[in-house]
């Protein structure tokens, strides 16, 4: 698994692309702090002058006047989305199957995918908290201004170990999504299915069950806080215990596996996997 | 008993309702090299499929090893198999060695050395840092190649194998070959063309109306005549006719047929006495 992640690395670190996507989600990231920047005090009546970079980091994940939530899926599935499609469509798909059986070679496919995305989320996230040292304001936490709900006692207590919850959070999602991507590039031999797909379903699904409080208020709340856009970021706005948002992508990631690991294999039985 | 490596028996495989291969039967023993000629779409991969596992039969038995294949039920592959099915191609954005070393790690059986050495045998540089992507066909064939024996399996599966190699890699190509079938491992080449794998097989079939047929080959025999005009007119009907050592004062020929008989019917037609001096199996007679 070690020589297998280490090789996935590489290929992530040599293409191009992913430098690319790092240098527009920092500088969508670093444009997000100068918009919150520049709402307050009068977009945000609650908004303080001395607001600390724990907490502009913290906002510009989601709700509000954030918008990483919109960007983080995409960042994921933009840099790794393509490691099973391009691998089925070349023949390391068939010398790989020919050198294990295939529920461990999907178990490493998924594993390994998803720990580089796991990873790479993970640096992006450090970097732009890095960054929030230079675009904000270096000062005390004061969460009572309302701008955080989420375990806000814990950004109180200790606002670095809450990034660290914030990036593992936003990490396992990662894990999701790659998974994600794995299933889709079984299911459709496209690269742009395979890439795009999963973004295009984020949004749809998580705006479908955002408009579901309109159809049926009462279960629809429920659909509204589970909405994946909310669990990506939104949920710090959002009246969730602590560990809500790990255990909601550690089920989906468990899920998720479960119903690729299966269709990898009805796919082979079928002989619809292999493309070369 | 030579052990039997792969086994076919009354194997028939449909895609899609339409058959593909029917009824074929064969063995491939330890140390044997099978060749399979047959035109584009004769089914010739899909018997290198069906070997290694990556398709399964629709009906009849395939063994590999010993074990029956059963893909389709279990999801496990045979073991001990080297594969390259037709025009390998490889994670581009890594070099020639990290996509070996990447394939290696999955069983973890060999070291870096075992990489470096099978890419030397293909004539390839492992130090190279050129990105596969900017390889060309011969590269990526030779790296093909190198990533199929690199972890010394007992059975190698090659189709079209010297597609794209030069001269220096065809002939490192049949080393290889040479060398491993000595050592025990057997081999099953598909090919749309004989000349190319005719020198190396043990024995070749043809796929033809989607069943297998052992392929006469062409073989050297040894012919004695009664007179140097006897040997003027067969050289000019057959042209590659070589000339030999006289045998018991008489002129001698050495002339491809593929059986017997096919020499009585040319010999009978042109009214000319002659002897066989050495046959398929260098019998003398």
């Amino acid at each position: 698994m070690k020589a297998i992640l280490q090789q996935k690395l590489k290929k992530l670190i040599s293409k191009k692309s992913t430098w690319l996507i790092i240098i527009i989600y920092l500088t969508v990231g670093i444009g997000n702090y100068w918009f919150i920047h520049s709402e307050h005090p009068w977009a945000n009546p609650y908004f303080e002058f001395n607001t600390s970079f724990f907490e502009y980091f913290v906002l510009i994940q989601g709700g509000g006047s954030g918008f990483m939530f919109i960007l983080l899926p995409l960042l994921v599935t933009l840099s790794t989305g393509d490691s099973f499609i391009k691998t089925r469509r070349s023949s390391i798909l068939s010398y790989g199957l020919m050198r294990t059986n295939l529920v461990s070679y999907i178990r490493n496919e998924v594993l390994s995918t998803g720990m580089i995305s796991f990873i790479f989320v993970a640096l992006c996230q450090f970097l732009l908290f890095f960054f929030s040292l230079f675009f904000t304001q270096i000062a005390i936490v004061n969460a009572e201004q309302g701008m955080i709900i989420y375990a806000v006692e814990l950004l109180n207590a200790a606002p670095l170990i809450y990034i660290l919850l914030i990036i593992f959070n936003s990490s396992l999602m990662a894990f999701f999504f790659s998974t994600f991507t794995i299933g889709l590039s079984i299911l459709f031999k496209s690269l742009y299915s395979a890439i795009l797909l999963p973004y295009l379903i984020f949004i749809g699904l998580s705006e479908m069950m955002m408009t579901m409080p309109l159809i049926t208020p009462f279960y629809g709340k429920w659909f509204y806080n589970l909405a994946p856009l909310n669990m990506v970021g939104g949920y710090i706005w959002l009246t969730f215990s602590i560990f809500a948002v790990p255990m909601y992508w550690l089920v989906l990631n468990a899920g998720a596996y479960v119903v690729v690991a299966n269709y990898f294999k009805h796919a082979f039985r079928k002989e619809k996997l292999l493309l070369i | 008993m030579q052990e039997n490596r792969i086994e076919f028996r009354n194997v028939t495989k449909k895609i899609k309702k339409q058959e593909i291969i029917k009824d074929i039967s064969f063995t491939v023993k330890r140390g044997e090299v099978v060749g399979i000629i047959g035109e584009n779409g004769s089914g010739k991969t899909t018997v290198l499929r069906l070997a290694s596992g990556l398709s399964y039969p629709t009906s009849g038995e395939v063994s590999v090893n010993g074990k029956i294949i059963e893909a389709g039920k279990s999801g496990i592959l045979p073991e001990n198999i080297g594969i390259l099915i037709e025009a390998p191609t490889f994670i581009k954005e890594l070099t020639g060695f990290d996509n070996l070393n990447y394939l290696s790690k999955i069983r973890n059986e060999i070291t870096k050395e075992d990489i470096i050495k099978a890419m030397e045998q293909v004539g390839l540089d492992p130090k190279n840092k050129k990105k596969v992507a900017t390889y060309s066909l011969g590269m990526r064939q030779r790296l093909g190649i190198a990533q199929a024996i690199m972890e010394k399996p007992n059975i190698i599966l090659f189709d079209e194998p010297t597609n794209g190699l030069d001269l220096d890699g065809i002939e490192r190509f049949e080393e290889i070959v040479t060398t491993l079938k000595k050592q025990g491992t057997s081999f099953i080449f598909v090919s749309h063309s004989m000349e190319e794998i005719d020198k190396l097989c043990d024995s070749v079939f043809k796929l033809k109306d989607k069943r297998i047929i052992l392929q006469e080959r062409m073989r050297d025999w040894h012919i004695v005549l009664n007179s140097l005009e006897d040997v003027e007119r067969v050289s000019q009907l057959r042209k590659n006719v070589k000339i030999t050592d006289r045998y018991d004062g008489k002129p001698a020929i050495v002339i491809p047929f593929k059986v017997d008989e096919d020499i009585k019917i040319f010999f009978d037609q042109l009214k000319i006495d002659y002897k066989v001096l050495v046959g398929e199996n260098n019998d003398k007679f």
